[in-house]
C-alpha cells in the first residue's frame, strides 16, 4: 500500500526517535485511527492559517437574494407583470408573475453595504461582512442541494466540510469533539447525512450538540460518577490482565485511551452546555431573554458556538431554528416566512460577531452565512418563490475574509449570477484555505481516487480576502 | 542540526530495516506493477495517462512506446537502460521551479525513494508488465515445508517469513482460537459446548470437526451476509428528504442469507445477482420461490431524489451507483471512474463505462410475484383450457345476445392512428407477467366468466387481467419509446388496480409525485370505459415506458393507447355494455364443468409475495455523455460487458477456456445484455472475479485482506502482499466455488492461530500491522458483534428467520424528514443486528460508532476507528445498561458461591475459563454480601473491559 508504507516509515521513524516503546505504539495508533487505514495525505495544516476555526450558519432551504443581502429594484418595475426573461425549469413547476421583495434596501456602515430591512441588527455589522451575491449550485432539489454544499457533491455518503477540517487536523485529544452541529431543531433534508464523515474514520462525523438538556448522545451517565469511575477501574484492572496474558496490543491500548477520553467527556459537555457563567449582559445581547422562542433558541446556539470556538474546537454549524415555516423555504408566504426567519437569525448572529470582535476571537474565526440555493426572482403561485441555483448570496466575515466588501452580481432581475459568479467549490476552497489547508492537497484515497471536498474543482477567490 | 542529524541516522537505521526496503536494495529491478506503476499513477497519470482529455504535452507514460519515444533533437521522456537522458528524472529532479515535475501549485514533490525506485527501473530497461490483477491467475503449486506449515496455504506463508527472515509468531491456545474462529464464522461468542470440547481435547480434529459445525450453523450465513451488505451498500430507505421506505428489500437480504446458508457455488451467487430473473429457475425448497428473481434486487437499493428537476440526470446518477456496486463488489474495478473520462489509471474505458450504462438503462425496476412452486402459473394454464372449453357451449348464446359481428365492434372501438392496439393475438409488443392478463388479450365478443361467474360477452377487444381469473395478479409493460407528444391516452376500465409511466426509468414518483403528478394513475371505474391522460409534456425527448398493474385484488382491462391529438369522441366515457347471457338448460348443464373449474382454480391461487426484481425492457444502447453530463451526449456505444473484459478473456483464453465447459455466448440472449454481462464475470478465465472473491474471504477471516483495499485491484489499489498465495486461493475456489470451503481452510490454519505478541522488539517492528503474517495482533469486533454478543451474554438474543427488519431505534439526536413516528424496541427486540431495520437518513447511532458503513458505495473493508462515542456508548447507551442487568440476573441464576458465578460469567462473556487474579479483582468489587446493584455494575463493568470487544 503506498500510503501504509509511508505511514510505518514516520511510525518507525517516530519509535526510532522516541526509542521503542508502548508510548510509540499508542501514537502510532491515534495517527492511524485519525487517518484511517487507506489515508495517504499527510496531516496537519498546510500554511499558516487566517483562520483557526469556522462557525457554519447554515440558512436551511435558501433564503431568497433579493430579499436579503442582494436589492434588486428593477423588480419594482415588473413586479405582478410576466417574468421578462426566460425561466429555467423550477422544482414545482407553477411559475407565477415577476415579485419584486417586499422589503427596503438601505446602505449600511461605512462600506454602504446595501442590507433588507429584514436584519436590522445585522447591519449594524455590515463592515466585517463579505458579501458574495453571484453564488452559484448545480442543484435544485434540497438533499442534492444540500449535500453539495455540505460536502461537495449532490448525493450522499461524502465527507462534509467539518468533517474534512477535523480529519485534516490529524491528531485531536481535546474533551470536547472536533466537529459539532449546533442542533436548533431543524436537521436539514438529507439528514444526518449531511454532516457524516463518509470514507474519512467515523470519528470526523459532526456531534449533535442541543443546545438544551445534556446537549450529546450517551453522555449522561446512567449511575453516579464515583460508581462510574470504580467499574472503569475494574476494567482497566481487566485490561491489565489482559496485557499480562496475551502481550502488549496497540491497538487495545489505544481504545483504552479513548474510553478514559470518553469519561472525561461527560463532564466537559455539560459544564459547556450550562451558560451560567455568561454575564446577563451577554446572554440579552445574543437574544437569549428575546420574546420570540426561536430567536431564543438561535441565541443559545451562537453562544455556544463562540465557547466552542473558545475551547479550541475547530468546526461548528448551526441547524435552524423552527418558527413553524418550512425552513426559509418559503413557496408559499414568503413575507411572513422570511420575517420570523430573519428575526430568529438576526439579532444573535449580529451579536455572534460583536462578541467575537469584543474577545479578540473574530480574526481567527471565519463565520461563513449560506443557504444551498437561492430564490426565484418570479413568484411561486401568488406570493412564494421557488428555488434559484442560478444566482444566489452567502457572506462571509472574520477569520481573513474581507470585511465590509461585495463580490459578484446578479442580473438586474437577481435571477442568475452574471458577474464574478462562482461555485460552491470555490466557497470550500476558500474556507479551507483560510483555515489552514490547500484543498488540492486535502485528500483521502477510497475507492480507487484521491477524494477531496472540492472534488476535481473549486479555486481560492483572492477578491473575498482581507 | 543536531536534531536533524538524528533524524537522518533514524531514517537510515529504518529505511535498512524495513521489508521494503531490504528488497529494494537487492540489485533486482523495482517490480513495475508493485512499485512503480503506484508512484506513476499517483504522481503523473493524472496528466499523463489513459485519459486523452486531461493530457498535458502530448505525453502519455502510461504506455512504454509513447514513454520511450524520442522528439527530434529531444531526450525521450523514459530512456531505457539510461536514467541520465531520461526527461522524466530530468524534470523531477530540477532545480528551475518552473520546470520540475510534479508542477509546484498544489503538488508535493517526489520523495527520494520514489525518485530512486524510478531511477533504478529505467536503469534495468525500463519494463512495462500489465497491472498485476488484469494478468492472468497463476497456478502455482505451494512452496516446501520446513515443518511450520499445517496447510498449503501455510506453505507460502511459511516461505515468505524465511525468505524475508522473520519467525512466525506462537501459536495461541485453544479457547483463543475457539474465539476467533466463532466470531470470525458467526460474529459470535462460540457455544460452550465447544469450548468444553476444546478444554477436553485440542487437536486438529477437534478444531476441524467445531468448523464444520459453524459453518452449518445459520449464524454463520448470517454473519457473512452482512460482509456483503457492506458490499452491495444495502438499506432499507432511499435517504434524501423524506427517507421513503424500500419496500421488499430485506427479502434481497434474507437471500444472500439462504445462498450463504445452502453453499451456493460462487459463480451462481454472481450471476444471479446479475441477471438472476433470465436464469434457469432455482427454486428454494422452503418457499417453493423463484430465488434468482429475488437476487436481483440489489440492483434497487441505491438512494434517491423525489422531484428530480432533470430526470435524465437522476437517471445518471442512479446508474452510476449500479455500476459502482457492480464494478466494486465483482471485479474489484472502480468501473465509475470512467463515468467522465477514460480511467486515469486502470485498462477502463469511458465506452466500457457507457457499455454498461446501456446494460443498466435497458433493465427495469420491477416488483414481481414469486410463485410458490409454480403452482400459480400450473393454476393458470388450466384457466386457459377452461376458458376454450366455454367458448363452444356458449357460441349460439352470445350471437343471439347481440347480432352484431365480433369484427365489426373491434374496429369501431379503437381511434385511428392509435400506438398500440389489443384485440390482435398478442400483446402489440408489450411484456405480460404474473399471469393475469394470460396468454393474449381477450377478442371482441369473446366469452368470458372470471373465476366460474356468470358469463358474459366482451364488447371490447382488450388485454384483461380477468380473462382467467380476477384475482390473479399481473402486469403488463410496454416498449421502451421517446416521447414526442406531451399527451399520452389510455382507453381502461378496472379497479384496484393502476397504470404508471416511467420516465427515464424514474420510479419514486410512487412516493411523491410532484413534477410527474398525472404519471400513476389509479383505476377505479369497473363499469365505464375512459380514456385517461397522461400528462407528459414536461419530459418530451426522454425515454418512457408504460405499466399496467392488478396487484391481485382487482383487475384492469387497456383497450388501447394513443399518443398526440385524440379527436374528443375517444374520450368519452362509456358505459361497459356486459350483460350476463340468457342461458338455457342444456348449455347451463354443458357449461358446469368449465364454471366449475374456474371457480376452483380461483380458490386455489396461492398467496404470491412481492419482490423488487429486475425485469427485461427495450435493448436501449447509451449514448457516451461527455464528462458524465447527459447534457451533452455523443454517439451511442453498443450494451454489454465492457470490452477491456472481453480482451482479458481474449488474451489468454484458449489456454483455460479449452478445459472448461462454458463457451462465452456469441449471440446476445438478452435484451439488456445483462446475461452476457453474468457469463463474462463468472468465466472461470476471468483474472478479477477469482480474486477478488478469494481476497474477501481472506479478509473476512483473517481481519485484512491480502489486497488490503479489498474494493480496489486497480493501479490505486494496494498490490498484494502475497501474490502467490492470493492466486493460489482464487484457483482453489475457482474449482471448488465454494465460500464455506475456503473460510475452513482458513480458519484451520497456522497463519490464523498465530499470536499477536511477539517478544521479540525488532520482529514488531519489521511487522507492526501484522501485514507480512508473521503474527496476528488483536481484532477489533465489528460493530454488529459488538452488540450481539452482548445480547448474548445477557441471554437475550432471539433466534430469527428474517423477515421485515425490526423498526429502527431512535433516539433524541436523530431528527429530521422521514422519521418514524415511533422509535423501535430499544434492544431491537434482541434480534442479531442484520435484522434490525437500516434506514439512510436514521442509522442506529450504536452501530454506526463502531464503524458499521453509511450505505452508499461498496465498503469491503471496514473502517475501524478508535473514538470516544465508542466509549460513551458502552458507558451510556440504556441499552447496554439494559444488558448487563439481564446478565447479572443470568451470573445470579447460576449455582454456587460469588466466586463460582463470577466464573461462570467470565466464562460466558470470554469464552475462556476465568484467572485466579481476575477472580480476586471480582471478590475485591463484589464485597462480601454483593447484591444485585453491585453484580450489576460489575457486569457493565465487564463489557467495557476490552477483551469484551476485542479478540486478542
Amino acid at each position: 500500500m503506498n500510503g501504509a508504507r509511508g505511514m510505518d516509515r514516520r511510525d518507525l521513524l517516530r519509535m526510532a526517535a522516541c526509542g521503542f516503546g508502548a508510548a510509540a505504539f499508542s501514537a502510532l495508533l491515534h495517527a492511524r485511527s485519525a487517518r484511517g487505514a487507506a489515508g495517504a495525505t499527510p496531516l496537519g495544516r498546510h500554511h499558516q492559517a487566517k483562520a483557526r476555526a469556522c462557525i457554519f450558519l447554515y440558512m436551511d432551504g435558501g433564503p431568497g437574494q433579493m430579499d436579503t443581502f442582494d436589492p434588486k429594484p428593477a423588480l419594482r418595475r415588473w413586479h405582478g407583470e410576466p417574468f421578462p426573461a426566460r425561466m429555467e425549469a423550477t422544482q414545482f413547476a407553477s411559475n407565477g408573475t415577476t415579485f419584486a421583495s417586499p422589503w427596503d434596501f438601505a446602505p449600511r456602515g461605512a462600506s454602504g453595504i446595501e442590507i433588507s430591512a429584514l436584519f436590522p441588527h445585522l447591519a449594524t455589522q455590515a463592515d466585517r461582512l463579505c458579501v458574495v451575491r453571484s453564488m452559484t449550485s448545480p442543484f435544485n432539489e434540497h438533499t442534492n442541494a444540500n449535500y453539495f454544499l455540505h460536502t461537495g457533491v449532490g448525493i450522499a455518503g461524502r465527507p462534509s466540510m467539518g468533517a474534512w477540517v477535523r480529519h485534516g487536523l490529524g491528531d485531536w485529544s481535546s474533551d470536547l469533539p472536533g466537529f459539532v452541529v449546533v442542533d436548533g431543531g431543524l436537521i436539514p433534508p438529507g439528514g444526518l447525512e449531511c454532516f457524516g464523515s463518509g470514507f474519512l474514520p467515523a470519528g470526523n462525523q459532526a456531534t449533535i450538540l442541543k443546545p438544551r438538556g445534556p446537549g450529546v448522545a450517551f453522555v449522561e451517565p446512567l449511575v453516579p460518577a464515583a460508581r462510574q469511575r470504580r467499574m472503569l477501574d475494574l476494567a482497566r484492572a481487566h485490561d491489565g490482565l489482559l496485557r499480562e496474558a496475551s502481550g502488549f496490543d496497540a491497538a487495545i491500548e489505544a481504545a483504552i485511551d479513548n474510553a478514559e477520553q470518553a469519561f472525561r467527556m461527560q463532564a466537559a459537555l455539560p459544564e459547556l452546555v450550562r451558560l451560567d457563567d455568561e454575564s446577563d449582559a451577554t446572554r440579552r445581547a445574543y437574544g437569549c431573554e428575546d420574546e420570540y422562542e426561536p430567536t431564543r433558541t438561535y441565541a443559545r446556539q451562537c453562544l455556544l458556538a463562540r465557547r466552542l470556538v473558545e475551547r479550541g474546537v475547530p468546526f461548528v454549524e448551526l441547524s435552524m431554528a423552527s418558527t413553524g415555516h418550512d425552513r426559509w423555504d418559503q413557496h408559499s408566504d414568503l413575507q411572513q416566512g422570511h420575517a420570523d426567519n430573519a428575526r430568529a437569525v438576526d439579532k444573535p448572529i449580529a451579536a455572534l460577531l460583536q462578541d467575537l470582535h469584543q474577545r479578540g476571537l473574530l480574526d481567527s474565526t471565519l463565520v461563513v452565512w449560506a443557504g444551498e440555493f437561492g430564490r426565484t426572482p418570479f413568484a411561486q403561485g401568488s406570493n412564494g418563490r421557488d428555488h434559484n441555483p442560478h444566482g444566489f448570496t452567502v457572506w462571509l466575515a472574520g477569520g481573513g475574509a474581507k470585511g465590509g466588501h461585495v463580490h459578484g452580481a446578479t442580473d438586474e432581475l437577481g435571477y442568475k449570477a452574471i458577474e464574478g459568479a462562482c461555485e460552491l467549490h470555490d466557497l470550500h476552497a476558500t474556507m479551507l484555505h483560510l483555515m489552514g489547508w490547500d484543498h488540492r492537497r486535502l485528500s483521502m484515497r477510497f475507492g480507487g481516487r484521491d477524494m477531496r471536498l472540492t472534488d476535481v474543482h473549486g479555486r481560492v477567490v483572492a477578491d473575498w480576502i482581507a | 542540526m543536531r536534531a536533524l542529524r538524528t533524524s537522518f541516522a533514524a531514517l537510515a537505521l529504518c529505511v535498512a530495516g524495513l521489508p521494503g526496503a531490504a528488497t529494494a536494495n537487492d540489485g533486482r529491478a523495482p517490480s513495475w506493477s508493485r512499485e512503480v506503476a503506484p508512484i506513476l499513477a499517483a504522481r503523473c497519470f493524472t496528466c499523463h495517462g489513459p485519459d486523452p482529455d486531461s493530457r498535458k504535452a502530448g505525453l502519455r507514460l502510461d504506455r512504454r512506446e509513447d514513454a520511450v519515444r524520442a522528439e527530434e533533437g529531444l531526450d525521450p521522456a523514459v530512456a531505457p537502460g539510461d536514467p541520465a537522458r531520461s526527461a522524466i528524472l530530468q524534470r523531477i529532479l530540477s532545480a528551475d521551479p518552473d520546470e520540475r515535475m510534479p508542477p509546484s501549485d498544489g503538488h508535493e514533490p517526489l520523495t527520494a525513494g520514489e525518485i530512486e525506485t524510478l531511477r533504478r527501473w529505467i536503469e534495468a530497461g525500463a519494463v512495462y508488465e500489465r497491472h498485476w490483477s488484469w494478468t492472468r491467475l497463476a497456478e502455482v503449486e505451494p512452496p516446501a515445508s520446513r515443518g511450520w506449515a499445517w496447510t498449503e496455504g501455510d506453505r507460502f506463508v511459511e516461505d515468505a517469513l524465511a525468505r524475508e527472515g522473520l519467525a512466525p509468531a506462537g501459536d495461541c491456545d485453544g479457547p483463543t482460537w475457539l474465539r476467533r474462529a466463532s466470531f470470525a464464522l458467526r460474529g459470535l461468542p462460540p457455544r460452550d459446548e465447544w469450548l468444553q470440547a476444546i478444554l477436553r481435547r485440542d487437536e486438529m480434529g477437534t478444531r476441524e470437526r467445531l468448523v464444520d459445525e459453524m459453518l452449518a450453523d445459520r449464524a454463520h450465513a448470517e454473519h457473512w451476509a452482512r460482509h456483503w451488505l457492506d458490499v452491495m451498500r444495502y438499506a432499507e430507505t432511499r435517504g434524501h428528504e423524506f427517507d421513503y421506505a424500500i419496500r421488499e428489500a430485506w427479502r434481497w437480504r434474507d437471500w444472500v442469507v439462504r445462498a450463504l446458508h445452502a453453499g451456493l457455488p460462487y459463480d451462481r451467487f454472481v450471476a444471479e445477482q446479475v441477471a438472476g430473473d433470465l436464469l434457469e429457475r432455482r427454486v428454494d425448497p422452503a418457499t417453493g420461490h423463484d430465488e434468482g428473481l429475488v437476487a436481483t434486487g440489489w440492483w434497487w437499493l441505491s438512494q434517491g431524489t423525489h422531484a428530480p428537476v432533470d430526470v435524465r440526470l437522476d437517471e445518471a446518477e442512479r446508474i452510476d451507483n449500479q455500476i459502482e456496486v457492480l464494478g466494486k463488489a465483482f471485479l474489484g474495478t472502480t468501473v465509475s471512474c470512467a463515468r467522465c473520462h477514460d480511467h486515469k489509471f486502470d485498462d477502463v474505458s469511458q465506452r466500457d463505462y457507457t457499455a454498461l450504462f446501456g446494460v443498466a438503462r435497458s433493465t427495469r425496476r420491477v416488483y414481481a410475484w414469486q410463485d410458490p412452486h409454480g403452482r400459480a402459473a400450473r393454476l393458470l394454464e388450466d384457466a386457459e383450457e377452461a376458458r376454450a372449453a366455454l367458448q363452444a357451449p356458449l357460441a349460439p348464446a352470445a350471437a343471439s345476445a347481440d347480432g352484431a359481428a365480433p369484427e365489426s365492434i373491434s374496429s369501431a372501438t379503437t381511434p385511428p392512428g392509435v400506438a398500440w392496439r389489443f384485440d390482435g393475438p398478442d400483446f402489440a409488443g408489450w411484456r405480460a407477467s404474473g399471469g393475469a392478463f394470460g396468454s393474449r388479450p381477450v377478442r371482441a365478443g369473446e366469452l368470458l366468466a372470471p373465476d366460474g361467474s356468470a358469463p358474459a360477452r366482451a364488447l371490447v377487444g382488450s388485454a384483461s387481467s380477468r380473462a382467467l381469473s380476477a384475482k390473479a395478479r399481473g402486469a403488463l409493460r410496454s416498449p421502451t419509446f421517446v416521447v414526442e407528444s406531451g399527451d399520452l391516452w389510455l382507453r381502461v376500465r378496472g379497479h384496484g388496480a393502476h397504470a404508471r409511466a416511467h420516465v427515464d426509468g424514474y420510479f419514486l414518483d410512487e412516493e411523491n409525485n410532484l413534477l410527474f403528478e398525472s404519471h400513476k394513475q389509479d383505476l377505479d371505474h369497473p363499469d365505464e370505459w375512459r380514456t385517461r391522460h397522461v400528462d407528459l409534456s414536461r419530459y418530451v425527448g426522454e425515454e418512457c415506458w408504460l405499466e399496467l398493474v392488478d396487484p391481485g385484488d382487482g383487475w384492469l382491462e387497456v383497450a388501447w393507447v394513443a399518443t398526440g391529438e385524440l379527436a374528443d369522441e375517444w374520450k368519452a366515457a362509456a358505459p361497459a355494455l356486459e350483460r350476463p347471457l340468457a342461458l338455457d338448460e342444456a348449455t347451463r348443464l354443458a357449461l358446469d364443468e368449465p364454471l366449475s373449474r374456474l371457480a376452483r382454480l380461483a380458490r386455489d391461487l396461492p398467496e404470491q409475495p412481492v419482490v423488487l426484481a429486475c425485469e427485461e425492457g427495450s435493448g436501449r444502447d447509451a449514448p457516451l455523455y461527455a464528462r458524465g453530463r447527459p447534457a451533452s451526449a455523443k454517439a451511442s456505444v453498443p450494451r454489454g460487458a465492457p470490452e477491456s473484459m472481453g480482451t482479458l478473456r481474449r488474451d489468454y483464453a484458449a489456454e483455460v477456456l479449452a478445459a472448461s465447459s462454458a463457451p462465452a455466448a456469441a449471440a446476445r440472449a438478452s435484451d439488456s445484455g445483462r446475461l452476457e454481462l453474468a457469463r463474462e464475470l463468472v468465466d472461470p478465465a476471468h483474472p478479477l472475479t477469482w480474486r477478488v472473491a478469494a481476497n474477501r474471504v481472506w479478509h473476512h477471516v483473517m481481519g485484512s485482506g491480502l489486497v488490503a483495499t479489498t474494493d480496489d485491484f486497480g493501479v490505486l489499489g494496494t498490490p498484494p502482499t502475497h501474490p502467490e498465495l492470493l492466486d493460489w486461493l482464487a484457483c482453489r475456489l475457482r474449482e471448488h466455488r465454494s465460500l464455506k470451503q475456503l473460510a475452513k481452510e482458513l480458519v484451520l490454519s497456522r497463519t490464523f492461530a498465530q499470536r499477536g505478541a511477539v517478544d521479540d522488539a525488532e520482529a514488531l517492528e519489521r511487522d507492526p500491522r501484522g501485514a507480512r503474517l508473521s503474527r496476528r495482533p488483536a481484532r477489533r469486533l465489528p460493530a454488529e458483534s459488538v452488540r450481539d454478543s452482548l445480547l448474548a451474554a445477557s441471554g437475550r438474543l432471539v433466534e430469527r428467520e428474517g423477515g421485515p427488519p425490526v423498526a429502527a431505534r431512535l433516539t433524541d439526536f436523530m431528527q429530521g424528514r422521514g422519521r418514524p413516528g415511533a422509535s423501535g424496541p430499544e434492544d431491537g427486540a434482541g434480534a442479531r443486528s442484520l435484522h434490525l431495520e437500516v434506514r439512510r437518513n436514521f442509522l442506529d447511532p450504536f452501530l454506526a460508532a463502531f464503524d458499521q458503513p453509511i450505505p452508499n458505495s461498496p465498503r469491503g473493508a471496514r473502517n475501524v476507528s478508535n473514538v470516544p462515542a465508542q466509549g460513551l456508548a458502552l458507558m451510556n447507551d440504556p441499552m447496554v445498561r439494559d444488558l448487563a442487568a439481564s446478565f447479572a440476573r443470568w451470573i445470579l441464576a447460576q449455582e454456587g458461591d460469588a466466586e463460582a458465578r463470577a466464573a461462570a460469567a467470565i466464562r460466558r462473556l470470554w469464552s475462556r475459563p476465568a484467572r485466579t487474579d481476575e477472580l480476586a479483582l471480582a471478590k475485591e468489587f463484589l464485597g462480601a454480601a454483593p447484591d444485585f446493584e453491585a453484580w450489576h455494575d460489575w457486569a457493565h463493568a465487564l463489557f467495557l473491559a476490552q477483551e469484551t470487544i476485542y479478540l486478542p
